[in-house]
């Protein structure tokens, strides 16, 4: 006997398709505030900047001290007959700017465009010898190379260099709303990536940090369509995404005295041009209003095919390399996704939902025997097959919701996640996830859900990979395929503490343990603890404030003697962070303003054990304050005053980059880029125009 | 099945399940809209019965909008109206608030009896629908611009939720979320998907390579995490340090490489330059182990092997 959910009734009544029954012959809507044919706005204003920090400047475009224009605005039209246009463009003057279109005839068809910048800036006082920074080639002047970076002519022939990129992307897409059911989309996306970004060239044990090209190209174009009505939805779509890089590498010459003859100039591969083709589909279906079923499938093929650069610009060892086996990869990954769901509503408060899910990756790529050049230096007596790897992915959950308890909510469910990868050390692992959560509510204005989950995984047995020639550890296992358990467990309350004032807790724990694994990672552990409290003042005030403190820490284990282990080292991660947000109106309808606050710290602390003794290194933290306040007064009914005061402090060590200097360590030739700081004031004002 | 449903009720185990949609108004107002408006001409931050005009829903020009053609204007989604016109009262009609007389499932099946296209074939049984979320705790139909169909301001809106995720996006590294230039739902489906952690594409890998597509390959020298999961290395939400990085090489690293020689060496402080300058290990500072080993993204280059060219 089939149960008929009274949800499905409600949605047959509320459908469209039942609006038809009521009679509507005196709804004249005469009362309705439609918009009038075309409004808008216009924002022009300034924006001043105190410093400069490429730091700052990073996903805001505003690296540069001094003023920069602010420019937008909206246009909307509304017709009478559905007709329909918006547009909106912001940070016109800014690297930031963003541009959007839209139109159409309203239920029946949609063209969107959109245009957007993007401003990377990823160094901070960045300094190399290097020249043709920005170009495929890099030289060196005359007085190079040197035995170390301590007798370079560093004083010189350093040059400060900018590194960063703008992302420069254009969309275009379109829908039509045919024959009632039936969508059809197609978008094109065009993403360009323009300038530079930071990398490493070796010489043996010689490094150099680079200035890498960036002169790339994405486009994509997404074509589906999908058919909706009551009870059945389904899709097919197919996906073309194209990279191109038009560097195909980066040459640099040796600035170190080489090794061997011939060692002085070295060639890294830039990211090739590849290409991803995908099918998709899926559908859902309500196999009886109680049970429903849906489906999601895509198929899809990666391809690359870039020629190969020479194994060595080394014109003294070139000679014996022996000839490569193909002109280039011809690569080829098959993907194949695909995953099943069913929910049934067995009784009226039980529902079970089951999902099988399969995920592959198969590189179908020939493995091939390669010579081995290192690093433009030798000509290895051993040779090298390349490892295409193919991972497969099978999941299986099954879960059950029970609402029968008025003020209980209860979620019970099991997942096994089993996974088989090629040239690995360990074939396959299985993971075995139950979970429980509890949501209820003891008091009309508390909310508190708890949630809680053990998870065990284990592994084929654990075999020996050769690595770059060399085997690991037989004591090491690798974290993603070693035998783990793990716990986690949440809770979150929820507490009206009275019509003005509410109160949220939240608290997060996972903890991993893995405890065959001699050698790699053996214990991680998240804490995470928040707590919110918002306020409504008063009518015209509202205020919310949260704190939140997050503690990860971790421990692995090593071996130098290549035996059971002899060293571990503990990694402590803190962040902390505070916001305060108010919001007040001053004149009800007339001036507003608001500030919000946030207060950051992150430390990273490592501590490493060795035979001899414990050793901290320095803490690596970042600090950040920041402070906006924003003020909007309505000058008249169509001009408004807008303005804001953003404040910035920045502060951060790491120990990775500070004090290490161009000629800091003899055999790396850095940037010298330190651990960026930075105090920036930002006071922007700005007149609207409503029109 | 009705004596089971009887036999449950009876025994008081399972209230619940004794329980049906709530009965509903049958009779709709005389003049529609022209009727609400008549009194609900109140604005505030949240709702402005004039503002839905200037919205999707309130589009005259769409056959499929409820207030186009022959649609059933405010009652298309509060339902009939016309006891509620009559009694002034909240609770004789659907407001789609916490405390409203529908179920927040019947509350939900009004948006979705018209709102059932592709995206929203995942929500059934879906994490956020298991969650309990009404659409109205996401969408804010009553303004001229629902905050969380806005790239800028569709993180405010999940953050207040996902907290974990809001602490992560003011790290020292993460994408630009916090400077309104990347939504949430540029890699995760809000609606539902079967995908862990909701996402777009069918795996991690496949939703980051849909903007990293340089790190997308296939290329001669994988680097196996790559080739699996992005999140072996990289933590998306954000990171403590830079890159987006879940440990700081050279430990990240060694916990995987091991063979004998450097790679199992413990590094100490003992490698940090002095003061003063000079000293250092290439194998600790900088790019640690990428000083070297620069392309941890796999080498498309003959004698890239070892990821160094």
């Amino acid at each position: 006997m089939k149960i008929h959910s009274p949800l499905f009734l409600l949605a047959a009544v509320l459908s469209p398709a039942a609006w038809a029954a009521v009679d509507t012959s005196n709804w004249k809507c005469t009362a309705c505030p439609y918009p009038k044919d075309s409004t808008g706005s216009v924002d022009v204003g300034v924006i001043a900047t105190s410093d400069d920090s490429a730091k700052f400047g990073d996903y805001t475009g505003l690296q540069d001290k001094g003023a920069h224009l602010d420019l937008g605005g909206t246009l909307q039209y509304r017709g009478e007959a559905g007709g329909y246009a918006d547009l909106s463009a912001s940070d016109l003057g800014l690297s930031t700017r963003v541009l959007n279109a839209r139109g159409g005839q309203e239920g029946l068809y949609t063209l969107r465009l959109g245009y957007s910048e993007l401003p990377r800036h990823l160094s901070n006082n960045a300094m190399t010898p290097f020249l043709g920074s920005g170009g495929a080639s890099l030289s060196l002047p005359k007085s190079y190379p040197a035995a170390g970076t301590s007798t370079m002519p560093l004083a010189t022939t350093l040059q400060p260099v900018d590194l960063g990129f703008n992302k420069k992307q254009l969309d275009l897409s379109g829908t039509l709303i045919a024959l009632d059911d039936w969508t059809l989309r197609v978008g094109f996306s065009h993403d360009v990536r323009d300038g530079t970004r930071p990398v490493y060239g070796s010489f043996f044990a010689s490094s150099s940090q680079l200035v890498a090209p960036i002169d790339q190209v994405t486009d994509q174009l997404e074509v589906s369509a999908s058919y909706a009505r009551r009870g059945l939805q389904a899709s097919v779509g197919y996906l073309l995404s194209r990279f191109s890089n038009s560097n195909a590498a980066l040459s640099w010459d040796n600035p170190f005295l080489p090794v061997v003859a011939g060692a002085t100039r070295g060639q890294l591969a830039l990211a090739p041009d590849n290409q991803l083709q995908q099918l998709t589909g899926s559908a859902a279906y309500d196999i009886t209003p109680t049970i429903r079923a849906s489906a999601e499938a895509a198929i899809g093929r990666m391809t690359q095919n870039a020629a190969y650069l020479a194994p060595t610009l080394n014109t003294a060892l070139a000679a014996s390399v022996p000839a490569l086996p193909a002109r280039s990869l011809d690569g080829k990954v098959d993907t194949f996704n695909a995953n099943l769901k069913v929910t049934a509503t067995l009784l009226a408060d039980l529902r079970l939902t089951a999902v099988y899910a399969r995920d592959e990756r198969t590189n179908v790529t020939a493995s091939l025997t390669y010579p081995l050049v290192a690093t433009d230096m030798y000509l290895d007596t051993q040779t090298r097959k390349n490892t295409p790897f193919t991972t497969a992915q099978d999941r299986l959950k099954v879960s059950a919701d029970y609402r029968g308890f008025q003020a209980v909510k209860l979620s019970a469910g099991a997942d096994q996640d089993n996974r088989h990868r090629s040239y690995t050390e360990a074939v396959t692992t299985r993971e075995t996830t139950v979970w429980a959560r509890v949501g209820m509510q003891p008091l009309q204005n508390l909310s508190l859900s708890l949630k809680g989950a053990h998870a065990e995984r284990e592994s084929s047995p654990y075999g020996t990979s050769i690595w770059f020639g060399s085997p690991e550890n037989p004591l090491m296992r690798k974290y993603n395929l070693a035998g783990r358990k793990r716990d986690t467990a949440g809770g979150r309350a929820d507490w009206a503490l009275s019509e003005k004032w509410s109160l949220g807790l939240a608290f997060d724990y996972a903890n991993d343990s893995y405890t065959g694994s001699a050698i790699g990672l053996g214990l991680a552990r998240d804490v995470n603890v928040s707590v919110d409290i918002s306020a409504a003042l008063s009518e015209k005030t509202q205020l919310t404030m949260f704190a939140q403190s997050e503690r990860i820490n971790s421990r692995q284990s090593g071996s130098e003697a290549f035996a059971a282990p002899d060293w571990s080292a503990q990694n402590k991660d803190q962040f902390d962070v505070v916001g305060l947000s108010i919001k007040h109106t001053l004149i009800a309808d007339k001036f507003d303003i608001g500030a919000d606050i946030t207060s950051s710290r992150a430390r990273s602390e490592i501590e490493v054990q060795t035979v001899v003794n414990p050793a901290q290194f320095p803490q690596a933290k970042t600090s950040v304050d920041r402070i906006k306040l924003m003020a909007n007064y309505k000058l008249s009914a169509k001009l408004g005053l807008n303005a804001s005061y953003w404040y910035e402090r920045y502060e951060s060590q790491d120990w990775h980059a500070d004090g290490v200097l161009p000629g800091t360590v003899q055999n790396l030739l850095s940037f010298g880029q330190q651990a960026p700081s930075y105090r920036v004031n930002v006071l922007a004002v700005s007149l609207r125009y409503k029109f | 099945m009705n004596m089971l449903r009887i036999i449950l009720c009876a025994l008081g185990l399972l209230a619940g399940l004794c329980g049906s949609a709530a009965a509903q108004p049958s009779e709709y107002t005389a003049e529609g809209a022209d009727t609400c408006l008549g009194c609900h001409d109140d604005e505030s931050a949240s709702y402005s019965a004039a503002a839905i005009f200037k919205a999707p829903h309130g589009q005259r020009g769409n056959k499929r909008a409820p207030f186009g053609a022959g649609g059933l204007q405010c009652e298309a989604c509060h339902g009939p109206g016309a006891a509620h016109a009559k009694s002034k009262k909240p609770a004789a009609i659907n407001t789609f608030k916490a405390d409203s007389k529908l179920s927040l499932e019947e509350r939900n099946q009004t948006c979705l009896a018209c709102h059932q296209s592709l995206s929203r074939t995942g929500w059934h049984a879906g994490a956020h629908e298991r969650g309990k979320l009404a659409c109205t705790d996401c969408h804010k139909i009553h303004q001229e611009r629902d905050a969380v169909l806005s790239k800028a301001s569709e993180p405010a809106v999940c953050l207040a939720c996902h907290k974990a995720q809001r602490a992560d996006f003011q790290k020292t590294s993460t994408h630009p979320v916090r400077q309104g230039r990347m939504a949430c739902s540029d890699c995760h489906s809000p609606h539902g998907s079967s995908t862990a952690a909701m996402l777009v594409k069918p795996t991690l890998n496949q939703t980051c390579t849909s903007c990293h597509a340089d790190k997308r390959g296939p290329v001669l020298w994988e680097h196996a995490p790559v080739a699996e999961d992005c999140s072996l290395c990289h933590t998306a939400h954000g990171s403590v340090r830079a890159a987006l990085l879940s440990k700081s090489p050279p430990l990240l690293c060694q916990q995987c490489h091991s063979p004998a020689g450097h790679p199992s060496v413990a590094r100490t402080p003992n490698g940090l330059p002095v003061a003063g300058g000079g000293g250092g290990s290439i194998f600790l500072v900088g790019g640690s182990c990428t000083n070297c080993h620069t392309q941890v993204h796999g080498s498309n280059h003959p004698a890239g092997a070892k990821l160094m060219r």
